[in-house]
């Protein structure tokens, strides 16, 4: 395959993932490695450090949507941002140092546990508890645009969600994905934030954490940038194509099958990982 | 107007007010910010495959990418010094060009995690400070060895 075949292919199977993505929530980056590493045969170390540059652009491109109508909620991401980041620095120095193939299983058991949060039943915010003394110190209860006018909410348990997030940031350093799965399960089953406010709020932060370990990824030599290029395109096109679409379709079967499609896609890595051939 | 008269209504009405202010102005630095990284990781696509399309692709084993292209310094001094001239000589062509978008990418947002700013902000911001049609024109001439192209010789 010469450059411009295979960066064409590359370019449109980021556009796809990124597009489902989007609709789906879950994030192109987490299809991507294994688009990548399964069907394009990219060594790991190359598909990681170009999943983390699209990770960048496509958080900061949906991210400013968000912002903008105020569903994120930055003084929590900032925050939160502080384990994330630490998180992700370690993940992406444990690279160099993690065997290949234990990368690949924890990457396939990531995929099944991303499937499994995207099944999952969301937790009802709490309003009617008192608020908790380090949020309400934080100035973290803050309000959001929902569909019967702006509805108030208050954080709680930020310790246990700062946690959280430094795992989720360790995950996203060492896998090059946004771990946007988890970082929703800490803000929304920890923190008991809205769920639309943790996913938007999760939107916003990914960027941030992949920033912080691409600049590890970068400084080894593991982003190649004619592999980046049609990556980083394909997914941002596909993520802000997928926003727009997401207004009008129902994407309840689409979850679905995008959550089958990890769920043989875990799989797969697993395997691979299991008999060492990646 | 009981409201004006309130101190800490005033207050939190006027937070609120800033708070709000901060998400439209990062909103719009984001989106600047990704359009701008896009747009120079286009022509640099567009440049790259104008003169290796043709060849053959193996990511299969992986190669460090050269440590010059690895460090988002040397290609801001480079640039910085005016040194275009001396990267047309010696630069290794379009695959500078788009590491080194890539780079002012990563390593602007990576340094500017602590402000809270994002990626695509600063890198908007480090693609802006590039003298683009320079390095545009300059860098894709003369493809060469990049190793000798490290920044700002005492010239």
């Amino acid at each position: 395959m010469n450059i411009a075949e295979f960066t064409f292919l590359v370019g449109a199977g980021s556009l796809a993932a990124g597009f489902l993505g989007a609709l789906t929530g879950l994030g192109g980056g987490v299809v991507l490695v294994p688009l990548l590493t399964i069907f394009f045969k990219v060594d790991l170390h190359y598909a990681i450090g170009a999943s983390l540059v699209s990770v960048i652009a496509t958080s900061s491109g949906s991210a400013a949507a968000y912002v903008k109508e105020g569903f994120s909620n930055i003084r929590i991401g900032m925050f939160l941002e502080i384990a994330t980041t630490f998180g992700a620095l370690l993940g992406a120095f444990l690279t160099a140092h993690v065997p290949t193939r234990a990368i690949a299983i924890i990457f396939g058991l990531m995929l099944l546990y991303s499937a499994y949060v995207s099944r999952k039943t969301r937790s009802r915010s709490e309003t009617d508890r008192p608020p908790d003394s380090l949020a309400t110190k934080l100035k973290m209860n803050s309000n959001f645009p929902d569909t019967n006018g702006i509805r108030h909410y208050n954080v709680y348990n930020v310790p246990q969600g700062f946690g959280i997030m430094f795992g989720a940031g360790a995950l996203s350093g060492l896998l090059g994905i946004g771990s946007g799965a988890l970082k929703v399960v800490a803000m929304d089953q920890a923190m008991k934030i809205p769920f639309k406010v943790s996913t938007t709020t999760s939107n916003f932060m990914i960027g941030v954490t992949a920033a912080a370990s691409a600049g590890v990824y970068l400084s080894r030599g593991y982003i190649d940038p004619a592999l980046a290029m049609p990556v980083m395109l394909g997914v941002l096109i596909g993520s802000l194509m997928g926003t727009r679409v997401l207004v009008k379709t129902k994407t309840k079967s689409l979850r679905l099958v995008f959550s089958l499609v990890i769920v043989v896609l875990g799989i797969q890595m697993l395997l691979k990982g299991l008999s060492g051939s990646i | 107007m009981n409201d004006l008269l309130n101190p800490a209504l005033l207050r939190d009405r006027l937070q609120e007010w800033l708070d709000q202010r901060i998400e439209i102005v990062l909103a719009q630095l984001l989106r600047a910010g990704v359009l701008a990284s896009a747009l120079v990781v286009i022509v640099g696509a567009v440049l790259y495959l104008g003169s290796h399309a043709r060849e053959r692709v193996d990511y299969q084993t992986f190669h460090a990418q050269p440590e010059q292209l690895r460090s988002g310094q040397w290609v801001a001094h480079c640039v910085s010094c005016g040194l275009t001239n001396k990267l047309t000589q010696h630069a290794d062509g379009d695959r500078f060009f788009v590491s080194g978008a890539m780079v002012v990418v990563a390593r602007a947002s990576s340094s500017g995690e602590t402000d809270g700013c994002r990626a695509a902000t600063l890198s908007a911001v480090g693609c802006s400070r590039l003298p683009m049609p320079c390095c545009i024109t300059g860098l894709f001439q003369n493809p060469g060895s990049l190793s000798r192209a490290l920044c700002c010789p005492a010239t």
